[in-house]
């Protein structure tokens, strides 16, 4: 199945601003992120921690809720779902 | 003619939204939480297009390390109270301004009582913790919150309108990491501006406002992307429906 991905902020640094990851059926949040960390050591150091797990500063929207108030990591993505990476900001 | 007209000093942006949206912005009370780079910005822009009353809230002091950004404030006030500062410039940049300033922290103590007496929130914060609560108090006293944050060149900034539109923790259920984020002056000056523009926008009845999307600002690329965000149901703060 096929995720439009939009990635904002400094993940824009490392991917495209936009792009379509082709995942198999049934594939959760997760797998898109290890997917993407596959890509390079970067991504992986910008997505995860060292114990494996999303890190907390990455915001990971899913057709414009953010998956924290879903299911997590363990959210499961449809064909045509619009995934949205971003950091966010907190300084004033 | 209308004493707002007379004095001339409001007569560009009269053009803008009239005589009656300028009444508005005379007759309404903005909130700004946080003094800094943000706060600085926002109250300056809010000042001197007429804001009737501003309060502003913050219970920090001026340091030398401020000074590149937060433009309320100069090398004389450092040791001072920011909000005691903000106060002084805003009646320098415009008499006409009711100012208030309240050096505090804003904390659940105080900050429904402050929401109260506000028809408009600015969260100028620099952490979110505090911003959750801001949030909450404007949601459930019904006044619009206009979010902004910086990261030196990066920003971000959204319009809350409770009831309509996602709230803050909607966009963001658990809080990003505490951090003492680079900061520069021009990137509060961006995100502080829209600000600043929404609220204004949001009093004289004019534009689109930015509700329901999450405005990311890249100053590095000079770009600006936006993220549309919908209302989470469940969300702790703002949602409908039971857990």
């Amino acid at each position: 199945m096929i995720i439009r991905l939009k990635a904002y902020a400094r993940f824009r640094d490392l991917l495209d601003r936009e792009m379509e990851v082709d995942l198999p059926e049934g594939s959760t949040v997760f797998d898109l992120m290890k997917k993407l960390a596959s890509r390079s050591v970067d991504l992986d150091n910008q997505i995860f921690d060292s114990s494996g797990r999303v890190r907390e500063d990455v915001n990971i929207m899913v057709n414009g809720r953010h998956s924290e108030s879903l299911n997590g990591p363990d959210t499961a993505l449809a064909a045509g779902d619009e995934v949205a990476l971003f950091s966010a900001v907190v300084g004033g | 003619m209308d004493s707002l007209e007379e004095s001339g000093r409001y007569e560009r942006q009269i053009r803008l939204f009239g005589v009656e949206g300028q009444k508005s912005l005379k007759k309404a009370t903005a909130l700004v939480v946080g003094a800094g780079g943000l706060g600085s910005s926002v109250t300056a822009y809010l000042a001197v297009a007429g804001m009737g009353r501003i309060i502003v809230v913050d219970g920090d002091v001026v340091e030398i390390s401020n000074l590149n950004r937060q433009i309320l404030h100069g090398a004389r006030d450092v040791g001072r109270s920011k909000a005691v500062s903000a106060a002084e410039t805003v009646l320098g940049l415009n008499p006409e301004v009711d100012v208030e300033a309240v050096a505090l922290f804003a904390d659940e103590d105080n900050l429904a009582d402050l929401v109260s007496e506000a028809d408009l929130v600015i969260d100028a914060l620099d952490n979110f913790p505090a911003r959750y609560l801001l949030n909450r108090a404007a949601i459930e006293i019904g006044v619009p919150l206009f979010h902004g944050a910086i990261s030196g060149f990066n920003g971000q900034a959204t319009t809350v309108i409770p009831e309509k539109t996602p709230c803050l923790r909607c966009i963001f259920p658990r809080s990003p990491p505490k951090e003492t984020s680079p900061a520069l002056g021009a990137t509060c000056g961006v995100i502080g501006s829209i600000q600043a523009s929404e609220a204004i926008k949001y009093l004289a009845g004019k534009g689109e406002l930015l509700g329901g999307r999450l405005l990311i600002w890249d100053g590095l690329r000079a770009e600006c992307d936006e993220i549309p965000i919908e209302r989470n149901p469940r969300c702790g703060d703002c949602g409908v429906e039971e857990f």
